[in-house]
């Protein structure tokens, strides 16, 4: 098929006439970002410490947007501009997304997969793969509202198991719209795909999710994976477990990290 | 301290491969050279530990990817690429045949779009590609397969339809 390797061929030309900042440039902006919501982080901190309350209700009489809101990795999550209309929650806000900070500590580590796993990357963004990408989903449900993410993905070298781990922050108010998301892909377009097999597993509301491929893999086993979704307030703990030696016990294993991640979440973040 | 010298040369050395993945897969070049320099910076910020990862480039295109896929970011990028990089002025505009590549890999099923953007414009590997996807080598081999089938179908319409016109 020449014509497509030709228009292949094409687009990475077009891509190539594409200006790049220089790369000392770049570094200095992120720097000076860095630098910026460090201080902004130390003010908000402060504020914090000194009862804050009313030094945040007399900078939101000013009308200047809120600080930006940090990670734990010093990476500052996208702060709505400030004409976006924020939903208004129905009781007193007790979530912590307002001023988002996802520890390292918030999500699973090696220990808890297990012995012998490693931690293979660690992202400001949910561990992919997105499960629901097999069904016509490009994206998970009301990923406009997440405000911040962070996941971690390991390995046990030797296995084909893998375990990812995120923890998801969403706007105010609309954590439980992404689980009836889900819920809606489980009924819907994924159907048939992904199978909701327990919805016990603590939180506000929780799944535990099993998809299978029809094909074999490399190794001639079947790939299988379970998703374990707890939904604490305004956050989400999300656990991917894949493997494909077909564990009779993989559907427990999952649930009890998803339990794990749960409650790691809620000890690092208050829920 | 983070090695700015390897982070320089990664920048170079991948940030052609980042594009075309983000341009493939969203179809608006201004969008994806803002979201890649967006992925680089956090990488920067982030060096000290994304450098030492096996496989960087997984991390930015990652990042990249999801800072596409955020709604709201992509609206707000879409006007610091504007004060960024003006109109047009920046950016040659792409050819015809890329505007028709592009049309034509957004009709594509999800993962069938991935698997083709992944291997044939950021380069990675078939068993990488399954790895990053969480699917076997033989279900990528067949959504390459497949998507080439689709994607020359596809642009073989189009072509019809234009000479037609």
């Amino acid at each position: 098929m020449p014509e497509l390797d030709d228009l292949i061929d094409a687009l990475r030309a077009d891509t190539a006439q594409a200006r790049w900042d220089d790369a000392a440039v770049l570094r200095a902006r992120a720097d000076r970002r860095s630098r910026r919501r460090q201080i902004a982080a130390t003010v908000a901190a402060a504020a914090i410490l000194l009862g804050g309350t009313g030094l945040i209700f007399a900078v939101g009489r000013t009308g200047r947007p809120a600080p930006p809101a940090v990670t734990a990795s010093g990476t500052a999550t996208p702060t709505p501009e400030p004409t976006t209309p924020k939903p208004t929650p129905t009781t007193p806000q007790t979530s912590a997304t307002a001023s988002v900070v996802i520890p390292a500590a918030a999500l699973l580590t090696p220990a808890d997969a297990g012995p012998g796993y490693v931690t293979l990357s660690q992202f400001d963004a949910p561990y992919a793969p997105n499960p629901f990408v097999n069904c016509g989903s490009d994206g998970y449900p009301h990923d406009s509202d997440l405000v911040a993410a962070h996941g971690t993905g390991m390995s046990k070298p030797g296995t084909s198991s893998t375990v990812g781990a995120s923890v998801l922050a969403f706007r105010p108010g609309t954590a439980h719209a992404v689980m009836a998301g889900i819920n809606d892909l489980l009924t819907g377009a994924c159907h048939g795909h992904l199978t909701l097999v327990d919805h016990d597993l603590g939180g506000d509301e929780s799944m535990l999710i099993r998809g299978e491929d029809a094909e074999p893999g490399n190794a001639g086993g079947r790939r299988i994976a379970y998703y374990a979704i707890v939904q604490r307030g305004d956050l989400i703990a999300w656990v991917n477990v894949v493997d494909y030696a077909n564990r009779a016990d993989l559907a427990a294993y999952a649930r009890t990290l998803g339990t794990r991640a749960a409650q790691r979440m809620c000890a690092s973040i208050r829920c | 301290m983070r090695d700015a010298e390897g982070f320089d040369e990664f920048y170079r050395g991948t940030r052609q491969r980042l594009l075309a993945y983000l341009y493939a897969t969203g179809g608006d070049l201004a969008e994806a050279q803002d979201a890649a320099q967006e992925a680089y910076a956090r990488a920067w910020q982030h060096w000290a530990d994304v450098g030492g990862y096996g496989d960087p480039e997984a991390w930015v295109r990652t990042v990249g990817w999801r800072i596409l896929a955020n709604r709201w970011r992509k609206l707000r990028g879409q006007l610091v690429a504007y004060r960024r990089h003006g109109v047009a002025a920046d950016i040659p505009a792409p050819s015809e045949g890329t505007v028709a590549l592009v049309a034509a890999l957004r009709r594509l099923p999800a993962e069938q779009r991935l698997a083709i953007v992944l291997h044939h414009f950021a380069g990675v590997p078939v068993e990488q590609v399954a790895e990053q996807t969480g699917v076997p080598v033989g279900t990528v081999k067949a959504r390459l397969s497949r998507g080439r089938q689709a994607l020359a179908a596809l642009l073989a319409t189009k072509a019809t339809e234009d000479e037609h016109a």
